[in-house]
């Protein structure tokens, strides 16, 4: 095993996100003034394993790097030092450095440069906070000693922290079953969590009988002896108050004894300092206590499979498709021989029985790709701190939907793309501080990160509140980069202009900057984009903000096909490209400059023959129509309505390469197998919108949109 | 098509190169065993013979159904599917400029190999495995010229018959399939 292995290096990937994702909360929460125990507890648990796993594969600077974090997690979780923003910088730090670490053309320099600073500056965090800050036992006499002696230094601490909040603290006795002691323990943690934090359990100093044990629970809550009686009504157990001796009453705060810094909650602003707070409850304080153990056992029940493995399943499913579809052929035979009734009918039920497996066994391999967007929000909201720093704006970042799923390929793919646009809009969107207030904006610019299912697409959303794009701006740059004529511009509408900013070698800043304005940007987000089958939007408004909206298919190695039929020939359309599909009589159809367009909700819209476009030869009987299907696709920021002669319907379909010889044939993607060994073609229809966008532009500069 | 793989096979058989007989083992293979001859499938489209190397060719079927593909070369019938795979199917007739023939009762579809790609090449009449020695090759005759001598790789003898061997590679040179289309500029 060593350290460059997948496994190892998946796994770790896997660990390090997770710790990401926390520290993003635990950001979130110090800055509204209560960090949750549990994911101080669940991070530390998070570093303390990597640190096993580096160990196990030899991975000696992750395992040194692990080990310093884990000590600062470790003070933290028990609140010798607090959970400032340089506290906060210094693990971000860790995060990427891990990630060098496990890349292993930069793991080398990484451990050489990076690796031996950030562990001082751990050390640092650590050292600067000292041994404990207080001694034991002196404010916590009213417990009783028997139980502080018990105490862990932890408990001890999440003890304190209750008693600095003001909480009232109880101690319930309660008697298990020998037998049924680990649910009766279970159930009424449960229902304590829901009310406080459980500090912990400790076997009763009144001693135990052969067949019960008897349980001192402390609990930190903020409900009244009252409340608690009556939550505990019905379980079999005595409860105590305990109050701090002398007159300190428990709603009285006490002062905070040793912290240098107070929770404020002011959330417009990154910079607060937060303080380890508790809100809510703590899950099982026992099990992390101490930490020396280092399971050997995998975080995760999860296996690790090449895409391409998947595929070769999902063809095999696709040809199995196949099969039963000629299973149905064979089975029409038998029904024609009268001697064979019974056997056609058992032979039916199979069948069906068999289609249903199948789907369901299609279904599972699709699931089996599919990954939540939540892994590219990370990478993101890491970027947005990192860029907020160095452009000095303060950012204010929301994500939801981080748990939309997406296969594995496109989520891969996407990375790059809301890179570039989380970038621009930090850049270029987000004013500096001076100007958003002067303009009565927040002082923080707020950026937003979303997603969603709409139907058979995942959409999503990068929205700012930043300065918006202005049309003009961007009209006067095009013309000035030589992309557009002054004529051309005449004739375009705002939209349209906008969507210049997609357009190669488009950048609105003179000079580029350290982050962005290299004018590849949103040129690659398009193509980045397109390839994935997907489509871009933008919307924007001057002075208050930009939204890009990405819609994507969600998964690419099954798709969902529109089957059309054009002059006798069959093709399939990417279901997510095709907008919708509307019956048009052919009077509705006119022609501008002997082009064919018809209006569509007030737009017009170019349309394009796939009889002509491909010269297809009429197959069957073929008559002068009165209507046709005008399929409205669209790519990217295009739309076209492709004219066809019938919509047969819509299917999953496992799309195959032409090979080599083919691969180039404008407008044909691929091909995939509809039953009966029935070849058909599948459009590319980002080639056809261009093509049918290029014929326009050439003809009329049609409104595109 | 399992008739024509039976004979394929039997003419593998037959080579003696790779099968031993009872006889060689009675004589300790004492029988001169020819090494340098080459194997091809023979076959004819419209009135002449062509061969190619058996080792190009994977299986030979009867025809099946293509779908044509728009915005591609007249000589490609169109793409066709044999147990999942996808391949272009050629009209070699077309394609080597005999004019379109209808294929008859006889006419059969070679599944050849290039570039770990399968390609389908429909032919009148598949003849069998042909075994050609090197003395009776010859090298393409400069005489005949046009396009269509870039397809011949060289001239066989047999059985004082005149087989064309066909170049594979330029048979199915990918860049002819797909025209330049007109609306190709600029992208």
């Amino acid at each position: 095993m060593d350290a460059n292995s997948t496994e190892f290096i998946g796994e770790a990937q896997e660990v390090i996100e997770t710790f990401s994702r926390h520290l993003f909360e635990l950001e979130a929460q110090s800055r509204s003034g209560a960090t949750d125990p549990d994911l101080l507890n669940a991070s530390f648990r998070a570093i303390h394993s990597l640190k096993g796993l580096a160990g196990l594969f030899g991975a000696a600077a992750v395992g040194d790097l692990s080990h310093s974090l884990e000590g600062t997690l470790d003070a933290l979780r028990l609140g010798k030092i607090d959970l400032s923003r340089e506290v906060l910088d210094v693990m971000f730090e860790a995060v990427e450095l891990f990630g060098r670490l496990l890349d292993p053309k930069e793991s080398a320099r990484a451990a050489e440069t990076g690796l031996p600073s950030l562990i001082i500056r751990l050390t640092e965090l650590v050292d600067a906070a000292g041994g404990p800050k207080q001694k034991k036992g002196d404010d916590l006499a009213f417990i009783g000693e028997t139980i502080l002696v018990q105490l862990s230094e932890y408990e001890e601490h999440r003890l304190r922290e209750n008693v600095r909040l003001g909480r009232n603290l109880f101690r319930i006795h309660a008697a298990f079953d020998i037998l049924l002691i680990d649910k009766g323990i279970e159930a009424l943690k449960e229902k304590l969590k829901v009310h406080g934090e459980v500090i912990t359990y400790l076997p009763s100093v009144d001693g135990f009988s052969d067949d019960s044990i008897e349980l001192d629970i402390i609990v930190g809550t903020t409900d009244d002896y009252r409340a608690i009686s009556a939550l505990l009504a019905d379980d079999n157990v005595s409860i105590h108050q305990l109050t701090p001796t002398g007159e300190a009453a428990p709603q009285e705060r006490p002062p905070p004894p040793s912290r240098p810094t107070i929770v404020e909650p002011t959330p417009e602003r990154t910079e607060v300092v937060g303080v380890i707070d508790t809100d809510e409850p703590q899950d099982d304080a026992r099990e992390d206590v101490g930490g020396g153990e280092v399971s050997l056992r995998s975080l995760s029940q999860t296996v690790r499979v090449d895409l391409r493995r998947l595929d070769v399943l999902m063809n095999l499913v696709g040809e199995l498709g196949v099969v039963q579809t000629n299973l149905g052929g064979v089975l029409e035979q038998l029904r024609a021989l009268e001697a064979s009734a019974d056997v056609a009918r058992d032979l039916t039920v199979q069948i069906r029985d068999m289609t249903r497996k199948l789907a369901l066994l299609q279904q599972g391999i699709l699931d089996v790709r599919m990954v939540p967007i939540g892994q590219v929000f990370d990478k993101l909201a890491r970027v947005v701190r990192k860029l907020g720093r160095e452009l000095d704006k303060e950012i204010r970042l929301s994500i939801s939907g981080e748990e939309t799923v997406l296969d594995k390929l496109i989520v891969e793919e996407l990375s790059d793309p809301l890179m570039h646009m989380i970038r621009n809009c930090i850049d270029h969107g987000i004013e500096p501080t001076e100007e958003r207030v002067a303009m009565g904006k927040p002082q923080a610019g707020r950026v937003e990160l979303r997603a969603f299912q709409r139907g058979n697409r995942v959409v999503i959303e990068v929205d700012d509140d930043g300065r918006g794009i202005d049309w003009q701006k961007i009209r006067d740059v095009a013309i000035k980069r030589q992309l557009v004529t002054a004529e051309e511009v005449a004739g375009m509408g705002a939209h349209e202009i906008i969507n210049m900013i997609f357009a190669p070698g488009f950048s609105t800043r003179d000079q580029a900057s350290a982050v962005s304005g290299r004018g590849v940007g949103m040129d690659v987000v398009k193509t980045n984009i397109a390839k994935l089958s997907g489509m871009i939007d933008v919307a924007t408004e001057v002075g208050r903000g930009t939204r890009f909206s990405i819609t994507l298919p969600v998964t690419l190695a099954i798709i969902q096909a529109l089957v059309i039929q054009s002059a006798g020939h069959t093709f399939c359309i990417p279901l997510n490209s095709v907008l919708e599909s509307i019956m048009v009589e052919t009077r509705e159809i006119a022609t501008v400059e002997g082009h064919e367009v018809i209006t569509l909700r007030g737009k017009t819209l170019p349309l394009l023959h796939l009889s002509r476009l491909f010269a297809l030869k009429a197959r069957g009987r073929v008559g002068p129509m009165q209507r046709v299907y005008v399929v409205v696709v669209g790519l990217a920021q295009h739309r076209v309505g492709l004219v066809v002669d019938e919509l047969l319907g819509q299917q999953d379909v496992v799309i195959k390469p032409l090979g080599s010889a083919l691969r180039s044939v404008p407008g044909i993607a691929g091909a995939t197998e509809l039953g009966a060994n029935r070849t058909v073609l599948l459009l590319d229809v980002g080639r056809l919108v261009d093509e049918g966008v290029q014929h326009a532009d050439a003809q009329l500069g049609l409104i595109r949109r | 098509m399992s008739v024509e793989k039976d004979d394929l096979w039997q003419a593998l058989l037959r080579t003696g190169e790779a099968v031993a007989s009872e006889e060689d083992y009675e004589h300790g293979y004492k029988r001169e065993v020819r090494q340098d001859l080459r194997q091809y499938v023979a076959f004819r489209v419209a009135a002449e013979s062509y061969a190619v190397s058996i080792q190009d060719v994977e299986e030979i079927s009867k025809l099946f159904e293509t779908t044509p593909v728009p915005r591609t070369a007249a000589f490609l019938l169109g793409i066709g599917n044999v147990r999942g795979r996808i391949m272009p199917v050629v009209d070699l007739a077309h394609r080597l400029g005999l004019g379109e023939a209808e294929f008859g009762r006889a006419a059969r579809v070679l599944i050849v190999e290039r570039g770990d790609e399968p390609y389908g090449l429909v032919v009148d009449e598949v003849y069998g495995v042909v075994r050609i020695p090197p003395e009776s090759m010859e090298e393409r005759p400069g005489a005949i010229g046009g396009t269509r001598a870039d397809y011949i790789r060289a001239l066989g003898r047999f059985e004082s018959k005149i087989i064309i061997i066909l170049e594979l590679a330029e048979v199915l040179e990918p860049q002819d399939f797909v025209p330049r289309y007109k609306g190709d500029e600029g992208s």
